[in-house]
């Protein structure tokens, strides 16, 4: 009597097994497209058997764990690679929000104002008391300016865009952080009974941490309560099971303010500064980018701005003007300044030849309107080997935008090859972990055949517990 | 390799994505007709465009500045020639009236015309251009000469570029010509305007010594104006030169420039067309590929 109890309970233990099997297929398809999903398995097993007049019996099965189809050393080697491909990403993309400053298309580009600017000048030469002429040279002469302006604020922009993007990312770090120490908790919770494993709670995790090293530089390992200790750039313990620091942004006033990386420091620690220890990742890039690239730029912007106004002032103190200023020399064209490294910004004309274009000094000697020795001097700069005593004005702009050019190349380049190895691994992911609606469909057919069987299994008990009761009649 | 569904979808997304990316340049590039749009496409095309763009404007703006100087030195030139006829008439005048078939009075009549040249001659020497004296050197608000013929321009030489680091002297230094030098004085010569006083008190005091002295001075004055012309000539023959090398230039710099920037139109379109086949075929593709499922056999 027992034997047939037995065999029934095979039978429901089964019909069980099958449900989960079912359940879990359907999980998979209802996952299917979620990212960063791993599909899962119901890790069957028999059970022991029992021993029976000599023999041994079959027991059945169980259902022993839901397993999730991971691959550890994989997603070891993608987020190495996400890390690289992180910062080349974000380094290609802060290299062509600048591109734009120095596109061709610019009608009021440096270089098309420095040509401008000199033909104004041979312009000039060829009338040098007509005020028409004049009041266009100065206008010229503001352009110029102006371009140099345009660059310097459109640099100094993309600077402190890039600056607040440090901001938001390292606020989404410390986001993904909490994260990771709450999911440590529930993670060692609902895993503190054997045979549980909190499939969906880890591939979450892992989808944090895969965020996580595309921003920054990290290493990481589980513990033995599956929980996941993470640590920074500099050593620093960012994640330590169930607790995690803060990262956080603060202003450097030794760097114009701009924002360094902070980490806080643990139990009433001093807070520590990561921003030197920052060697991969987004973060990384974008700082290269706005403490070295931009203010190169910067600097050679300042170095033709300051450049050109000195060697103009020069020639043109050498002039006397019309009129008023017939007699005198000694004036400058362009406002000297105050600060070099300020020389694009600050540039502007004298205030006296904003005044009047009388003041504008081409002639040699005094009183000679039609003299224009000292404009043609003027003239004269625009093929000067000037800058470094090898190029001219718009050769080193030339090879300004030239040289920045090929680092935006050079950084697509690096930026698709780390694509590429990232969309590899990912595939290689994919193939490990992810859903095939056809192989769920047969495991769909498989568990229903099962579930049939298993029916008929508890029937057939059924019936052979009627055939045992009716015996007694 | 076990493909998921979520593979077949990203790869699908991947090549069609590239394909749109790759058909949306071709596209670009066949609507601009240029082959560069960014700096990124072509850093060396870029740099090297901004120094022939830079030229090109060089060259243009010395093209202007030889029309300039031409304009300038033809006003010199016609002047010039005016000095010339007016000496040439005075000489004539000169000519006849030493011959001793004349009078007083009939020599009295001719100084009247001489009055009349000599104001001409003044007048030719403050030729302007563009309102600006053009034998009065830098001094071009003053005029060149006074009513009595004394120079009160300086010797300045405008200069002008016309080529790269060529620079070309566009009026002449005109002292020499209204004023005569220390040896010239010795060899006992006056200035232009003092030439035809000198024939002016000899026609006047009846006077056919001064008038004969006069012919010969005459003639002196007449080959300095010659000499002047011809060498405003010779300039003019440069500028010719200067404005044809500028004119060849730009168009040497158009077609490199053309060279590095425009696209190839057949060129272009063939890509874009590619691009749109391979565009279409993987979406065409992509539909069979995403079509086929178990799922679709379950009843």
């Amino acid at each position: 009597m027992s034997g047939l109890f037995r065999t029934l309970n095979i039978g429901s233990e089964s019909l069980s097994v099958t449900r989960m099997g079912v359940d879990t297929a359907g999980h998979n398809i209802a996952n299917a497209q979620v990212e960063g999903y791993s599909r899962q398995r119901v890790n069957v097993k028999a059970r022991e058997p029992h021993q029976k007049g000599g023999v041994l019996l079959g027991a059945g099965a169980y259902a022993e764990s839901i397993d999730r189809a991971h691959d550890q050393w994989n997603e070891k080697q993608l987020n190495r690679a996400n890390q690289s491909a992180g910062a080349s990403s974000a380094r290609l993309s802060a290299l062509k929000s600048i591109e734009g400053l120095f596109s061709p298309d610019l009608q009021a580009g440096v270089d098309v104002e420095i040509t401008n600017f000199f033909n104004a000048a041979q312009n000039l030469s060829n009338f040098p008391d007509d005020v028409t002429v004049r009041t266009s040279f100065r206008e010229s002469a503001r352009g110029l300016a102006h371009s140099f302006q345009r660059v310097d604020g459109g640099l100094e922009r993309e600077r402190l865009d890039l600056n607040q993007k440090i901001g938001f990312e390292v606020a989404a770090i410390d986001d993904s952080m909490q994260q990771i120490a709450r999911l440590n908790a529930q993670i060692r919770e609902q895993e503190s009974s054997p045979g549980s494993h909190a499939n969906d709670l880890r591939d979450q995790r892992d989808r944090l941490l895969s965020d996580m090293t595309r921003k920054i530089d990290i290493h990481y390992y589980e513990n033995q309560n599956g929980m996941l200790c993470v640590r920074g750039p500099g050593d620093s313990m960012l994640v330590d099971g169930v607790m995690a620091t803060h990262l956080y942004v603060q202003p450097n006033p030794e760097n114009v303010g701009l924002h360094d990386v902070m980490i806080e420091g643990a139990e009433g620690g001093m807070d520590f500064n990561l921003t030197r220890h920052l060697d991969n990742g987004e973060i990384s890039a974008m700082m290269e980018v706005r403490d070295k690239v931009i203010p190169g730029l910067t600097q050679k912007n300042n170095q033709l701005a300051a450049s050109m106004g000195q060697s103009i002032n020069e020639v043109h103190r050498q002039g006397f003007g019309l009129k008023g200023f017939q007699e005198v020399a000694g004036r400058n064209l362009f406002k000297e300044p105050a600060d070099l490294s300020r020389a694009a910004a600050e540039m502007g004309l004298e205030d006296a030849i904003e005044a009047s274009t009388d003041a504008i000094s081409f002639a040699s000697t005094p009183m000679a309107a039609g003299d224009n020795v000292v404009g043609n001097r003027l003239v004269g700069l625009k093929e000067s080997k000037i800058l470094d005593g090898r190029a001219s004005f718009t050769q080193f702009y030339a090879d300004m935008v030239g040289g920045f050019g090929s680092q935006v190349v050079r950084a697509e380049h690096v930026n698709e090859a780390e694509e590429i190895l990232v969309k590899d691994l990912q595939d290689r992911r994919e193939a490990v972990s992810g859903v095939s609606l056809d192989e769920e469909a047969t495991n769909l057919m498989r568990w229903q055949a099962n579930f049939a069987a298993s029916s008929k299994l508890i029937t057939t008990v059924d019936e052979m517990l009627d055939t045992v009761l009716s015996m007694k009649r | 390799m076990r493909v998921t569904d979520r593979h077949r979808y990203d790869v699908v997304g991947t090549r069609v994505e590239g394909s749109k990316a790759q058909n949306a340049k071709d596209l670009e590039t066949l609507s601009t007709l240029r082959r560069i749009n960014k700096v990124s496409d072509d850093p060396t095309g870029v740099a090297a465009g901004i120094g022939i763009k830079d030229r090109i404007a060089s060259n243009l703006q010395f093209q202007k500045n030889v029309e300039f100087s031409k304009g300038m030195l033809e006003r010199s030139e016609t002047a010039l020639g005016g000095m010339q006829e007016n000496l040439m008439r005075l000489k004539e005048l000169a000519i006849g009236m030493a011959n001793d078939t004349y009078d007083h009075s009939s020599r009295l009549a001719a100084s009247a015309e001489v009055k009349e040249i000599m104001k001409e001659l003044v007048q030719l020497g403050n030729t302007t251009f563009n309102n600006r004296y053009v034998f009065s050197g830098f001094r071009s608000n003053t005029p060149a000469i006074s009513m009595d013929g004394k120079f009160l321009g300086d010797d300045g030489a405008v200069m002008l570029q016309v080529g790269e680091s060529q620079f070309q002297q566009i009026t002449i230094q005109s002292r020499e010509l209204f004023e005569s030098s220390a040896d010239e004085r010795a060899a006992g010569h006056s200035n232009m305007i003092d030439t035809v006083e000198e024939l002016l008190s000899g026609l006047e005091n009846n006077s056919k010594d001064s008038i004969r002295f006069a012919i010969g001075e005459l003639d002196f004055q007449l080959d300095k104006a010659a000499s002047f012309q011809a060498r405003v000539g010779s300039v003019v023959t440069g500028l010719n030169g200067a404005t044809e090398r500028a004119s060849r230039n730009v168009d040497m710099d158009k077609t490199t420039l053309s060279s590095v920037f425009d696209a190839d139109i057949f060129e272009a379109s063939s890509d874009f067309r590619r691009s749109e086949a391979v565009l279409q075929s993987t979406l065409l593709a992509s539909t069979k590929l995403l079509q086929p499922s178990l799922l679709n056999f379950l009843q």
